[in-house]
């Protein structure tokens, strides 16, 4: 009956750690483990480099490194997902790092799926809106992009995001407050933003 | 205001945008705004709206899964290991059922032509005699 319970059905029923137990010898358990966490970590290298190419890239990247090392992984508190964009962002911070500058680049396929639009007019400045918010967001520093994907992309609580940046909650309110106000200043200084005034300014 | 409770009322704001924008609205009516407080709620709700989940193609998905799988995943015994386990009985259950009529058949046939050697071999004695 060993065979019969092999079915990919089955795996969608175990847990994350018990996934991973399986996983450093059963690729089935890691595909699982890759359905779970595909779009995830796609979005937060996407939001984190402004395109799908490089996205791609890099998830494909995350995944590789993530089956050749999960036999080492061991779950001391850390969530098997932290894990994960732990992966993510050291390959982003290598892919940022060999570029040799802050890639600010227009999310490309995003903008130009909105700019196919009735109003033209109104859909390009809101997208040059967007833009230049994305790209502020891409100019902070790595655990403020982080905190803001995993709160608005994952809509994770203060709570779980502490776990999985290994902080308190109270850090977490602390940093998102921070983050929010030096995304602010950010925009401040952006040419051709519009609204939020900077606590500099006003 | 103190700091903490502005950070408290930032991520409650946040929270009740990415999960009930009513109770959001309730929370601005009920707080009172100041001129550092509103820019920055006005800042969650442009993030809220621009900071959207995207999803990757499908090609890529299923390409970057046979990658990471290996190529023995595309053999049909990888496509068989995958099918519902329903399937996996039926087929067994064809497949038995299909030989058990085969052997029956074939028993049928044997039993069938020793009856007839049986019934016709009398008479050729008798026609010997």
């Amino acid at each position: 009956m060993k065979f019969f319970q092999r079915s990919r059905k089955n795996y969608k029923t175990l847990s994350d750690s018990e996934l991973v137990d399986l996983a450093a010898n059963d690729k089935d358990a890691f595909g699982e483990l890759y359905e779970r966490y595909l779009t995830k970590i796609y979005n937060y290298v996407y939001y984190r480099t402004g395109n799908s190419q490089d996205a791609e890239d890099l998830t494909a990247k995350v995944f590789f490194r993530a089956m050749s090392h999960i036999q080492h992984y061991e779950d001391k508190g850390v969530p098997f997902q932290a894990w994960l964009y732990r992966i993510a962002h050291n390959l982003v911070a290598n892919f940022h790092r060999d570029q040799g500058r802050r890639k600010i680049i227009p999310l490309d396929d995003y903008i130009a799926q909105s700019l196919k639009s009735d109003a033209p007019d109104k859909q390009a400045e809101a997208n040059e809106e967007q833009e230049l918010l994305l790209a502020a967001v891409r100019r902070l520093p790595a655990e403020r992009q982080e905190l803001i994907l995993l709160k608005f992309i994952e809509q994770k609580s203060n709570a779980e995001i502490g776990d999985m940046m290994s902080r308190t909650e109270g850090a977490i309110k602390s940093l998102y407050h921070r983050t929010l106000l030096a995304l602010r200043d950010e925009l401040a200084q952006t040419p051709h933003t519009t609204a939020l005034p900077s606590k500099k300014q006003s | 205001m103190t700091e903490s409770q502005f950070q408290d009322l930032l991520s409650a704001f946040t929270d009740a945008l990415l999960h009930d924008e009513h109770e959001a609205d309730h929370l601005l009516e009920q707080a009172v705004l100041s001129r550092e407080v509103a820019p920055l709620l006005t800042l969650t709700r442009r993030l809220h709206t621009s900071v959207r989940p995207v999803a990757p193609s499908a090609a890529f998905s299923r390409r970057l899964k046979a990658d990471l799988m290996g190529q023995e995943h595309q053999s049909l015994v990888w496509q068989w290991r995958q099918l519902p386990a329903r399937v996996h009985i039926a087929a067994i259950v064809a497949l038995f059922g299909g030989f058990g009529l085969l052997v029956m058949g074939l028993f049928v046939d044997v039993t069938r032509r020793q009856h007839s050697k049986d019934t016709s071999a009398p008479s050729s004695i008798s026609s010997l005699g």
